[in-house]
């Protein structure tokens, strides 16, 4: 079971001539194979928490220990190439690539190599798995629903056999139906061993976690 | 990587338009200027092969009139008009030694009197004659009838090089041949005289005739009307053999072989060893200087010849230099704003773990591979394009060295008499055939990558600056 660890976890940002505490410490663990959900209200510091355990940020002041391995020990570069998946909200897809083309990224990327099948047919396998067809799989992805896009981007995520797999609002732009999917797929991934966080102002979301974390003011509560 | 650009090659389509567009310009440009250049580099290559460079050895006139003002200043009002230095037999021989010589010229002149035939009488002479002028019945100065130049080779009298005599009738002379002359086509209409007939002269001052036998007959393409004596006339000058020269000199001014000579002339295998040349001889010879002779370069036919494609030349590079700049400048700022629209991207690619090396990478193969398919269309449009280039610069080159003729004629001529070079019969190149050759190609791949290669050193510093979350964080 792999293990994310944060000890003391500071971060401020400066606005201007002030410098504002987002975070003022934070400690937290997160275990593989559980579904957490970190609610918040805006500008509470849940992005900034979920960036810094996503390794897309530095550390200022505290630490993120990966199974007990600082992360600048093991180089942020490294670490989300190797540990973690990432989703946006935005779902960050290159837009003029197609589905599959935006897969065949992450798995070139990520220098996947697919036990007895080829890659092409991997990442339609992956697509297929977050129920985006073979003929949707060859559109545009600016061609696509926001769902379709977002469930683009999860399979993207999937590329890579990280245990942890982290979203910043993966359905703040769709509607209940497709949320209810989007959320069936993180439930899937958590029963295959893979640690889901959330970041969410959604309370489905939040209902359908393991673990539910409260950021106010800077601290978790 | 090369998946990524070549996907974002393609399906960029309108962007990728418009940079190869700019790169197809700029490899037109590049390879306009690089074959411009070859173009003239040969054209001047050939202009050296074919005419390589004359050096004089003379009398240092300069120093000459220096010596003069000194010996004015010393001696206040009188003075002795120095000598004229001589140039002796022994010192072009020598000269003519250097590696950097491939045919040297050299003889003398002397009037006659003609014994067994008649000079050419013209108006002039008969003007001359009333100021006392040599002929037949001169009786105050026997100037001669005829001039008699002694020549080692016909073919490299200057009048023959410079077009404005050319043979007519029968052979020349070289150093092998006996008692030849060459004499002009008036003289010989004059006097009714053929190929093969003989003639007799008779030396001024030792009095020693001699007869020649007429084996060529020129005529003279520009027409002289000098006022003077009858051996001034152009019609009344006869070319005769070295050898034969000297037997109708006396012994005194034979000098045991090493006599005085004159017009005498160096040709060099190439003008770029003029300079070398000179200094050769300088030292072949050492008391060159001492003796107030000096070896002048004669580079009128050559520079005539290739000073407007020179000026091509110069300004083919200086064209590569702008363009290099320019599109350097150019492409630097259209890459930063296409990174700019990037940013999103370039941001995913560095959340899923890519390492921004290769992402710099990625964008120099997406230009590499615009570019040489701009470079490779270049070359259908370039020959145009260069021809044009080549053409247009020529033609400015012309043109401006036109004008500073006519200026020099203004200025130097004085009471409107132009001053000629001696170099009529060259003419300027005035066409160029530019054609790229593989080379030419190859040069463009280098230079136009080269190009990309720096365009992209601020954009990389760009990328290297990238932190995703900042660029997804701010696309949130």
């Amino acid at each position: 079971m792999a293990k994310i660890t944060v000890e003391n976890l500071k971060h401020t940002y400066q606005d201007g001539s002030k410098k504002k505490d987002v975070l003022k410490d934070i400690s937290v663990e997160f275990e593989s194979g559980k579904f957490y959900c970190i609610l918040g209200e805006s500008g509470s510091g849940k992005t900034t928490l979920l960036s810094l355990i996503a390794g897309l940020d530095k550390v200022q002041k505290g630490k993120i220990l990966f199974d007990g391995k600082d992360l600048n020990e093991i180089g942020l570069t490294n670490y989300r190439l190797n540990y973690v998946n990432i989703i946006f909200q935005s779902y960050n897809l290159i837009p003029y690539m197609t589905a599959h083309e935006n897969v065949m990224v992450a798995l070139d990327i990520c220098k996947v190599k697919p036990k007895n099948k080829s890659k092409k047919e991997f990442a339609f396998e992956l697509l297929e798995k977050v129920g985006i067809d073979r003929e949707t799989s060859l559109r545009v992805v600016l061609k696509l629903s926001g769902g379709e896009q977002q469930r683009v981007a999860i399979a993207r995520s999937l590329a890579q056999d990280a245990p942890f797999i982290m979203a910043d609002e993966p359905s703040g732009n769709l509607d209940e139906e497709t949320e209810a999917k989007i959320i069936d797929i993180f439930k899937d991934l958590k029963k295959e061993g893979k640690g889901v966080i959330v970041v969410t102002h959604s309370k489905r979301v939040a209902q359908n976690a393991d673990v539910v974390l409260k950021i106010r003011g800077g601290n978790i509560s | 990587m090369f998946k990524r650009a070549y996907l974002a090659v393609t399906r960029r389509k309108n962007k990728s338009i418009i940079l190869g567009i700019i790169l197809f310009i700029v490899a037109n440009l590049v390879l306009s200027s690089i074959t411009v250049k070859n173009a003239t580099e040969e054209a001047v290559d050939y202009a050296r092969a074919s005419l390589g460079s004359e050096v004089s050895l003379s009398v240092d006139r300069e120093a000459m009139r220096n010596d003069m003002h000194q010996m004015m200043n010393e001696e206040d009002e009188t003075f002795t008009r120095p000598d004229n230095p001589d140039i002796y037999l022994s010192d072009v021989l020598t000269i003519a030694e250097s590696d950097y010589v491939i045919d040297y010229s050299y003889g003398f002149t002397f009037n006659a009197n003609a014994i067994d035939f008649d000079a050419v009488e013209t108006d002039s002479t008969e003007v001359s004659d009333a100021f006392g002028g040599g002929g037949h019945g001169g009786e105050q100065f026997n100037l001669g009838d005829v001039s008699i130049q002694a020549i080692n080779a016909f073919a490299l009298i200057s009048g023959v090089q410079n077009g404005e005599i050319e043979l007519v009738e029968g052979e020349v002379f070289d150093e092998a041949n006996g008692d030849d002359v060459v004499i002009s086509y008036d003289l010989a209409l004059a006097n009714d005289l053929e190929i093969g007939d003989t003639i007799e002269i008779e030396t001024l001052e030792d009095e020693i005739s001699k007869m020649f036998t007429i084996i060529g007959i020129y005529d003279n393409v520009t027409s002289g009307d000098e006022i003077g004596n009858m051996w001034m006339d152009p019609s009344n000058k006869m070319y005769i053999n070295i050898s034969s020269g000297t037997s109708l000199l006396s012994e005194e001014d034979y000098n045991d072989g090493d006599y005085v000579v004159s017009n005498v002339n160096f040709y060099l295998d190439d003008p770029i060893n003029a300079d070398s040349f000179i200094e050769d001889a300088n030292s072949l010879v050492t008391d060159l200087e001492d003796r107030g002779l000096t070896l002048d370069l004669d580079n009128a036919a050559y520079e005539q010849m290739v000073g407007p494609i020179e000026g091509v030349a110069s300004s083919s590079s200086s064209i590569l230099i702008v363009v290099v700049v320019a599109a350097v400048v150019i492409l630097s700022l259209l890459i930063i704003n296409q990174i700019k629209d990037r940013n999103y991207e370039i941001g995913v690619l560095l959340a899923l773990g890519e390492k921004k090396k290769k992402v710099a990478f990625q964008i120099f193969a997406e230009l590499i591979l615009v570019a040489t398919v701009a470079f490779i269309l270049s070359f259908g449009t370039s020959s145009f394009i260069s021809q044009r280039i080549g053409d247009n610069l020529l033609e400015n080159q012309i043109e401006m060295s036109e004008e500073q003729t006519t200026d020099t004629y203004g200025r130097g001529g004085g009471m409107g008499i132009p001053q000629f070079s001696g170099v009529g019969s060259v003419e300027a190149i005035d066409e160029l055939e530019v054609s790229a050759s593989i080379n030419d190609y190859l040069m463009l791949f280098g230079i136009g990558y080269l190009i990309i290669l720096i365009s992209l050193i601020l954009p990389i510093l760009k990328i290297m600056k990238y932190e995703p979350k900042t660029i997804l964080t701010r696309k949130e």
